[in-house]
């Protein structure tokens, strides 16, 4: 299993991960957007040349008054047949890593559906995420979202 | 002035282009030479599809060279719109010569040639921005405009090392250091790199700022172990990997592949004492495994990696013959099922290491049949499916009878069944753990299908499928296996359905979408008016529009913010896209549907003429996914993608060439287009030229050239359907270069219906006054004497329809049977394109072509009393589908699988009567279709 970053030609890599985990809808140039604005921030998990897992992460473009600047997880996703193998944690932590040293985040920020109790697992328990809020009918089929947090102010160089 | 212009940006930007046109003519009245309102005016037009009296003020503003920036921001719009980038690069290379020490328009002229690739003219510009301005980044962008030049496949291999050198010439003369920016840095060492510098490139990256530069940046630090590599430090990469594994608890498998190739490396290096290298080797891999064993221990089932380590350095000192103990293998892998069996990634991670016979076998599955199907939690249900996979994969011929396959299909399916136990508080988006089960007991069944030739099989296979799918509503997996056993079973509708549920999005229409459009053709239903298939055609194709939109934009924002890294992988990804082969055999299945529903006529086929020619100047790339199809056959069988292929045949470029040279043809003998007409008519660019020497061969020569190659992708129908097109446009040519009319008269005719429609006339086209009088006019030779059709022409039907007799006989699958009339139906309408031009009676008798109008006509009326014959025969096919008996056969073969509750009868029965509904629709159709294909074109 390799960690390394994500290519814009990993985009027709990414499909099998999309098919299983992906319901929205994110346009051909959310995904360029994404890896000329921040190419630190996204990474896929390979194995044999088989992309297994990737995060896509940005940093947050209107940080509010009074906020940090901090990133963002869009989205994450790891191939069922590779979970419980520790592989989004180490996503996950290399994405971190990033923001906080090559963009000074303070904390990282990620939606995740309620029902979803093996992510809300990974995100709070092994990643030491917080629920933050409830966002109402946040995705597209009208389910709700907690939006979490986890500061990244130990990470900072 | 802006008070009268504002309204007209408003109105553009709300996408109300009506209004933006009233607004815009209100000006000009006016003001008849305001060049901003006419640049708006041509956009507005551009967007409301009114190409011909866009393209008119388009040109009157170019001619005027506008240089201010809202007229050039306008015109860029329009000219993209048009597809006319050649232009947009004048435009604004004109303007940047009216106003030279404009760096915003330098700019623009420099992103304007990277739109369109235009390397050489970028890197002119660059320099000398960089020259008059002093600012670095313009002496990157030309660096990397050199670079990119050097790397064009369009470039000649000469050119490539001198582009190579300026750009190391010019990257050596900046006057701040390249580690100032990371970006900089890593297109500095790729430079290097790629003229062969490592040295050099070495020390860059070894240097103190090198190191603080690779160690912040992941691309620059992936450059770096590409320089060692490449300066074969394999011993030294090994260190260094050892270090981060150890140190920094780094867990990527390169690390440790670096590990082990640094063991033998003594090895691969041409030794002068072969007994010392090995010697050293065995040593090396000694101390190797214990450093993997220490990391196996610490981190135990937490991380594979170390025992997975432990496994390839195993199997290599076997394959050099240094191993040592001739049990370790057998041990490991042991070790490694008891430790990982409980992932579902256990199969894949073993099976490099399994490929085991006679004893070793014996051994290995005694380990594997321990694993019993009773299972209490769900790793404990990994484990046994595990232990099947693998089994699997071991299985020899003698074990693969049908009925030992469908034996094996019966138990993995009970233990399906019984493994939904553990997943039924599942949410209802979650996947079934015990799903992989319901996978390999349908594929078994495939196999006893394939080594049967028994249908039956395929039967229970779908059934028990759609069980699973009702339970894991998610798994694309399962969706996919239902996708091809339906397209093989001519439950056309019933794949679609599937391929639509698993909601295939953006890039993947171009990797995925092979599985349903594929010889799609075959399945339509366009001669009836069900226009289902060529609408998913053209839903799957629009991603190749964003891409050509949208990604070359992102190129030119990738040089303003100097991400140098990232360019080259945009090009190619926007490149792979804009030339992807699914692309094209997309269009090609469009075309075929498309002929068969709409009137052949000019527009039609002057189009579609133009469009496939640039087709097949085209160099592909396949980006279609057939690994994603999960396989757990036995090694020593096809694979379930090869054995579910249709007729076993993948259509790839040779497939998509022979059908482009049969509709080339085909076209170019229909229409009225010569190259000198197309030229004038064609708005926008044409593609780049391409550097392939067979693709610069004259199109005629191309367009008769037969491969072997090609030929060996296409079914033994298609085939035979290709001599046949050979021969029928071999025999009509010479008719069609009489009868066609001169060039200058195709002119005059095109500019009369420009003017008709837009009240113009034709640009930049001069019409000879003899050419405008309409008729035929008399031609100065004789008309070429009309010879008797090649005997292969008139025989083809009457084959075809015996193949069909044969397949009905012979009980062939219904792909099969839809597949030969499709293509019976397809030669017809191939005959109709290019036999229509001598329909018309004048044109016969002005021409003196009696005698061919003759056996046209008797080739046809041929054709058209076997068509009818084999849609009354489809028809009644059809109707037999739609009987209860035919559904209980279906019932009736699905025994081995049905169940007292759940997967029970009626269960099976519904998905019997789906199957059939499908099946007779489709077929039923099919037969209507060629009636009415026959009625439109008597």
């Amino acid at each position: 299993m390799n960690i390394r970053l994500a290519r814009v030609d990993d985009l027709m890599g990414m499909q099998a991960c999309n098919l299983q985990n992906l319901p929205e809808n994110y346009t051909l140039k959310y995904y360029l957007y994404h890896a000329l604005t921040w190419p630190q921030l996204s990474y896929v998990a390979e194995e044999d040349g088989k992309i297994v897992g990737y995060i896509l992460a940005k940093m947050e473009e209107d940080v509010q008054e009074g906020d940090e600047p901090h990133g963002h997880v869009t989205s994450i996703s790891v191939l069922r047949s590779y979970r419980r193998l520790g592989l989004a944690k180490r996503l996950m932590i290399q994405s971190q890593e990033a923001m906080a040293t090559v963009y000074k985040a303070a904390y990282v920020s990620l939606h995740v559906r309620k029902s979803n109790r093996a992510a809300l697992g990974l995100y709070r328990d092994t990643l030491g995420f917080t629920v933050k809020d409830i966002e109402k009918g946040y995705y597209a089929d009208g389910e709700d979202a907690y939006a979490m947090r986890l500061s990244l102010k130990d990470l900072a160089r | 002035m802006d008070r009268q212009i504002r309204p007209i940006y408003e109105a553009l930007d709300t996408g109300s282009n009506k209004s933006a046109l009233l607004a815009c003519n209100k000006v000009l009245k006016k003001q008849p030479n305001n060049t901003l309102v006419k640049a708006l005016k041509a956009l507005a037009l551009v967007r409301s599809q009114k190409v011909e009296e866009a393209l008119l003020l388009c040109d009157e503003v170019l001619a005027s060279k506008p240089a201010d920036d809202p007229t050039l921001t306008a015109m860029m719009h329009v000219l993209r719109g048009l597809g006319r980038h050649t232009d947009m690069v004048n435009m604004y290379e004109d303007a940047y010569k009216q106003q030279p020490g404009n760096e915003e328009l330098g700019t623009q002229t420099f992103f304007a040639n990277v739109r369109i690739g235009n390397w050489k003219a970028a890197q002119q510009i660059a320099t000398k921005m960089h020259k008059q301005f002093q600012d670095d980044h313009y002496l990157y962008w030309s660096v990397m405009s050199a670079l990119l030049q050097a790397h064009d496949p369009t470039t000649p291999e000469a050119l490539r090392t001198v582009l190579l050198k300026l750009a190391h010439r010019l990257v050596s003369s900046s006057a701040t250091p390249s580690y100032y920016n990371a970006d900089r840095f890593h297109l500095h060492v790729t430079v290097l790199r790629e003229l062969g510098l490592y040295d050099e490139a070495y020390e860059m990256v070894e240097s103190d700022t090198g190191k603080i530069v690779c160690s912040t940046n992941l691309s620059c630090e992936e450059l770096r172990r590409e320089i060692w590599s490449l300066k074969g430090l394999t011993k030294e990469a090994g260190e260094f990997a050892e270090k981060r594994i150890l140190d920094a608890q780094d867990r990527n498998w390169l690390e440790f592949l670096t590990v082990v190739d640094a063991a033998f490396a003594d090895l691969t290096s041409d030794a002068e004492d072969a007994d010392a290298a090995k010697t050293a080797a065995s040593g090396r891999i000694l101390k190797t495994r214990e450093l993997f064993g220490k990391v196996a221990e610490a981190d135990g089932v937490k991380d594979r990696s170390g025992h997975l380590a432990l496994l390839e350095l195993e199997k290599r000192a076997r394959q050099h013959g240094l191993a040592t103990d001739s049990t370790a293998l057998h041990s490991l892998l042991d070790s490694y099922f008891q430790s990982f069996g409980g992932k579902a990634c256990c199969y894949e991670d073993l099976r490099p290491y399994i490929e085991f016979e006679g004893e070793d076998l014996a051994q290995w599955n005694a380990v594997l049949e321990k694993q019993t199907a009773t299972f209490t939690s769900v790793p404990d249900l990994w484990r046994y499916i595990n232990a099947q996979k693998l089994l699997r994969f071991n299985l020899t011929s003698s074990e693969l009878t049908p009925e030992a396959e469908s034996q094996r299909a019966a138990r993995y399916l009970d233990g399906y069944l019984e493994g939904l136990r553990l997943g039924k508080d599942l949410p209802s988006y979650d996947l079934q753990p015990a799903d992989d089960l319901a996978i390999l007991s349908a594929q078994a069944f495939v196999n006893s299908w394939k080594q049967s030739g028994d249908e039956s099989f395929l039967y229970n296979a779908a059934a028990l499928l759609e069980y699973a799918i009702a339970r894991s509503k998610m798994s694309y997996q399962i969706r996919l296996h239902l996708v091809r056993i339906y397209r093989l079973l001519g439950a056309a509708s019933l794949a679609l359905e599937h391929y639509r549920s698993i909601n295939v999005k953006q890039v993947q229409n171009d990797t995925l979408s092979h599985f349903i459009l594929s010889r799609a053709s075959t399945f339509s239903l366009s001669s009836i008016g069900d226009l289902t298939y060529t609408t998913e055609c053209l839903e799957s194709s629009r991603i190749y529009l964003s891409n050509s939109e949208e990604t070359a934009e992102f190129i030119v924002r990738a040089f303003g913010n100097e991400k140098y890294s990232q360019i080259p992988d945009f090009i190619v990804f926007e490149d792979r896209l804009d030339n992807s082969l699914q692309r094209d055999l997309i269009k090609m299945e469009h075309v075929r549907m498309r002929i068969a529903h709409e009137p052949i006529n000019s527009e039609l086929v002057d189009m579609e003429l133009i469009e496939l020619k640039f087709i097949f100047d085209r160099i592909h790339h396949d980006n279609r996914d057939f690994e994603i199809l999960a396989n757990y056959q036995p090694r020593n069988v096809s694979t379930f993608n090869q054995q579910t292929q249709f007729l076993e045949k993948t259509p790839g470029l040779g497939w998509l060439w022979v059908f482009l040279k049969i509709y080339i043809k085909a076209f170019q003998l229909a229409s009225d287009l010569d190259d000198t007409v197309e030229d004038k008519l064609l708005i926008g660019d044409r593609p780049k030229p391409s550097f392939d020497p067979e693709i610069k061969l004259p199109l005629n020569e191309r367009l008769a050239s037969r491969k072997q190659s090609e030929i060996d992708e296409l079914t033994p129908d298609e085939s035979h359907f290709y001599d046949y097109a050979s021969a029928l446009s071999e025999w009509l040519t010479p008719y069609h270069d009489y009868v066609r009319p001169p060039a200058s008269a195709v002119l005059a005719e095109a500019a009369k219906l420009t003017e008709q429609k837009t009240g113009h006339s034709l640009r930049c086209v001069d019409i000879p006054p003899e050419a405008a009088t309409n008729g035929h006019a008399k031609k100065d030779e004789e008309p070429p004497a009309v010879v008797e059709p090649p005997a292969s022409i008139v025989q083809y039907f009457d084959d075809m329809s015996k193949r069909f007799k044969g397949l009905l006989e012979g009980n062939g699958l219904p792909h099969e049977l839809l597949h030969v009339v499709t293509i019976t139906q397809e030669a017809f309408l191939l005959f109709i394109i290019e036999t229509t031009r001598f329909k018309s009676p004048s044109v016969v008798k002005v021409n003196k072509l009696g005698a061919l109008a003759q056996h046209i006509k008797d080739i046809r009326t041929k054709a058209t009393a076997i068509l009818s014959e084999v849609s009354a025969a489809l028809v009644s096919y059809a109707e037999r589908e739609s009987t209860a008996e035919r559904r209980k056969e279906v019932v009736e073969a699905c025994r081995p699988i049905i169940h007292e509750s759940g997967l029970d009868h009626d269960f099976v029965l519904n998905v019997a009567k789906k199957i059939t509904e499908s099946r007779k629709h489709l077929i039923d159709g099919v037969g209507k279709g060629m009636v009415r294909v026959t009625k439109t074109h008597a």
